[in-house]
């Protein structure tokens, strides 16, 4: 056992004396703090041009609760029709809403069934996902006008109000009872509160960039062992203990930097549980030093390795769950150490499935003999 | 003169020991992209799998004003094909979200609707996994958001409607009032979208949503395949450069003989990853409406100077970073903080101000603005790349000297 440690101290202090290396760790939480502080800027997922050029009360209160909302969607005004859709054409905005003059109208008409030409008009350049869902915040902006016309005409029509009653009869009874709280709340499974009008979306993919650096770091050190192999620097080592030594070497640098991306997490406010990450940065760790060995072994060269290095890190972020959980090739996706990890995170199953993978990758990493390495 | 040939001749022969690895995995990656991209725009329409986001409803799906709700929601103009609603058991709810086969899980609770009737809310829960919000999660939130305010006001007009009836009319019965304005508030919730017409004008001198993506990707994959040269990169040494030196083959010369060879080999690699992703881009059948008319050769300039661009930058960070671990890593934190911040994989519109001006002014933001423009037909402004590629190129010999002196 001392030997083990002894062994570990040194090839840990060869890396470790080289300050790039050291410069490079130290970047690591230096970035996703940055990150996480620049996020907290205010950002939209949607940006919108929007014009109210009318002095309809309907559309000045439309206005007001568009400018206000706090949602994915950022409103910008713009005071003319002319510059909304300049906007959407030069790209500084996705859509114009444009508010007609007649809004009240229009959406008295909606409300009645009556055709209507709608109470906005939106420019958009083409149909997208996210534009479709900023238009659902218009909606939602629009529908209160539009349900206080259908009650107007509903109280008219059917329960008999003189249709010259004042607008306070109208506004008294539609606010008997104000829903003031929400119908829908927002939070995580374990209670916290979900920030939906944050920039949660920027700092979410910083996890799963980590973990693909974490990769990195295990086959760059395999990259790095191909080296040391051709130098035949361990030639001195008994063959049997050298078989498990690329394990060690790649540990020694994948720990560093796993400590450097613990650091990060904090950092950008994404830590979890301290005993919980440590456990499964360890696992991760062991996983990551297991698969480099036997992407190493099955590469045969450093020139391969090298050359698959762009192509699993496309892979990695491409299927793993890092910007969106496509479900795509979930055959190969579970060939990737960071699907594993990313689900582990706040799913014991995959922490069990992880360590499988682990396993499963050990037995042909150690088994598959290496050649001599060539460069 | 003859010097600088003869080294650049002898880079070149040691570029190509890993030209063969290189070329056929970086073809076999573009043409797997394509294929991913296929399957992205043809399969997912079709199939629940690929959604963006599932939301699993736990409630009595047997209530009507539940389903109907619920069918509110699948009836968000045509987001069925991005956003599905699935019911299920809270048990088998939980799993699947705990799992990450869901993104967020809607209960309602069994007295919902009679609490409402009564005045009382017993809010619906929106649940996520713990941990932040990803992309997916919040535009359910924002739909459900979005939804939850239509239900308000609905409820609103509803309890209006009952006071002034047994205020007023007591003969009538509320419940039947009710429920004829209820139905009135269903029918103006599904037809929600014709509170606004919608004008699409078209891309005019911008981009379409799949050219954005085609240019991040292209920017992405440049950015990415530095890291497959480690192998040739690391394996230099000082001692022979300092032999140089004291033989009168000073640092820039060096440094121009190696990139000379390193730009070839990255501009091989990309022609031929090109040309495989763009033969199975034709095959597939996606449409990049950008490049709808135009022949891959008129994008081989443009390739040509982002690749110098980046080959300059990959070149400085080896002379920064020489050994294979740290090559590899400086390279990645490189290429994934550059193609985050410059938009390649959310659109940089999606940032704060701050960021935006930060992402422009790096290579990768510069590569993205000549691509958008080339892809646009217009000519341009490659002045920045090459500027960025001299100075690279300044650092990098700058380097070199320093570490042949010491």
């Amino acid at each position: 056992m001392r030997r083990f440690f002894r062994w570990y101290a040194l090839l840990t202090k060869r890396l470790l004396r080289k300050p790039v290396f050291l410069i490079l760790l130290c970047c690591v939480p230096l970035l996703a703090g940055a990150m996480a502080l620049v996020a907290k800027q205010d950002s939209a997922v949607v940006t919108v041009a929007l014009v109210c050029d009318t002095a309809d009360p309907s559309a000045l209160r439309v206005r007001d609760r568009l400018l206000h909302s706090d949602s994915l969607v950022r409103c910008t005004e713009y005071a003319t029709e002319a510059e909304g859709r300049a906007a959407v054409a030069q790209s500084r905005a996705d859509a114009a809403w444009i508010l007609r003059d007649s809004t009240a109208d229009e959406l008295q008409r909606f409300a009645s069934g009556r055709g209507t030409r709608g109470a906005v008009l939106v420019v958009e350049r083409e149909d997208t996902v996210f534009l479709r869902l900023a238009r659902e915040q218009l909606a939602a902006a629009l529908y209160p006008e539009a349900s206080m016309a259908l009650f107007r005409s509903f109280l008219i029509e059917r329960l008999n109000v003189p249709e010259d009653a004042p607008e306070e009869f109208f506004d008294r009874y539609y606010q008997t009872k104000i829903m003031d709280e929400p119908i829908i709340v927002f939070s995580h499974l374990d209670g916290s509160a979900l920030d939906t009008g944050g920039a949660e979306h920027l700092v979410a993919p910083v996890r799963g960039l980590l973990a693909v650096l974490l990769v990195l770091t295990g086959l760059a050190s395999a990259m790095y062992y191909c080296e040391d192999a051709r130098r035949e620097t361990f030639l001195r080592l008994p063959a049997a203990r050298r078989r498990a030594l690329p394990l060690l070497c790649h540990l020694t640098a994948l720990l560093p930097m796993a400590l450097a991306v613990l650091l990060a997490l904090w950092a950008a406010g994404l830590l979890g549980s301290l005993l919980r990450e440590l456990g499964l940065m360890l696992l991760y760790c062991l996983a990551l030093s297991v698969f480099s060995e036997l992407v190493r072994k099955l590469c045969r060269s450093q020139a391969a390795l090298g050359a698959a290095l762009p192509v699993l890190t496309a892979a990695m972020l491409a299927l793993c769950p890092i910007f969106l959980d496509l479900n795509l090739l979930a055959p190969v996706r579970h060939l990737l150490p960071p699907y594993y990890y990313l689900n582990a995170v706040h799913s014991d199953t995959y922490v069990w499935q992880l360590a499988l993978f682990t396993l499963c990758a050990a037995i042909p990493a150690l088994a598959i003999p290496g050649r001599g390495e060539r460069g | 003169m003859r010097r600088f040939f003869v080294y650049f001749v002898l880079q070149c022969k040691r570029a190509a020991r890993i030209l063969p690895h290189t070329l056929l995995i970086t073809a076999l990656l573009c043409a797997a992209a394509a294929l991913a991209g296929t399957l992205i725009s043809t399969g997912r329409a079709n199939d629940e799998a690929n959604q963006i986001a599932v939301v699993a409803v736990v409630g009595d799906e047997t209530n009507p004003y539940v389903r109907i709700g619920v069918d509110a929601l699948e009836t968000f103009d045509s987001s069925r094909e991005e956003i599905k609603f699935r019911f299920m058991d809270e048990q088998t709810a939980l799993r699947e979200l705990r799992a990450g086969r869901v993104s967020a899980m809607m209960y309602l609770p069994d007295d919902f609707v009679e609490a409402l009737c009564r005045g009382e809310v017993h809010p619906i829960r929106f649940l996520t996994p713990e941990g932040t919000a990803g992309l997916d999660t919040l535009l359910s939130a924002e739909l459900a958001d979005a939804v939850a305010k239509l239900m308000t006001e609905t409820q609103n007009a509803q309890y209006g409607a009952q006071m002034y009836a047994m205020d007023y009319l007591p003969e009538v019965d509320p419940y039947e009032v009710d429920n004829e304005l209820v139905d009135r508030y269903f029918a103006m919730v599904l037809s929600r979208h014709r509170l606004f017409s919608v004008q699409t004008v078209g891309l005019a001198d911008a981009l379409s949503f799949a050219g954005y993506y085609f240019c991040g990707l292209v920017v992405a994959f440049l950015l990415l395949t530095g890291m497959s040269a480690v192998p040739l990169m690391s394996a230099r040494t000082a001692e022979l450069e300092r032999t140089l030196r004291a033989r009168g083959f000073g640092a820039p010369g060096q440094v121009a003989g190696e990139f000379a060879a390193y730009y070839l080999l990255m501009l091989l690699l990309s022609l031929a990853a090109g040309a495989a992703g763009w033969f199975l881009l034709r095959r597939s059948g996606l449409a990049i409406p950008e490049l709808a008319d135009s022949a891959p050769a008129a994008l081989v300039p443009a390739l040509a100077a982002l690749v110098l661009c980046f080959a300059a930058m990959q070149f400085f960070l080896y002379e920064l970073a020489p050994g294979a671990l740290s090559g590899a890593l400086a390279q990645f934190l490189c290429a994934a903080v550059q193609a985050y911040v410059c938009g390649c994989f959310y659109p940089y519109s999606f940032f704060p101000e701050t960021l935006q001006r930060l992402g422009a002014a790096l290579p990768a933001g510069a590569a993205m603005r000549y691509l958008s423009a080339r892809l646009r037909g217009t000519s341009g402004q490659v002045s920045a790349l090459l500027a960025w590629a001299l100075a690279f190129l300044l650092l990098s010999a700058a380097v070199r000297a320093w570490r042949c002196r010491r």
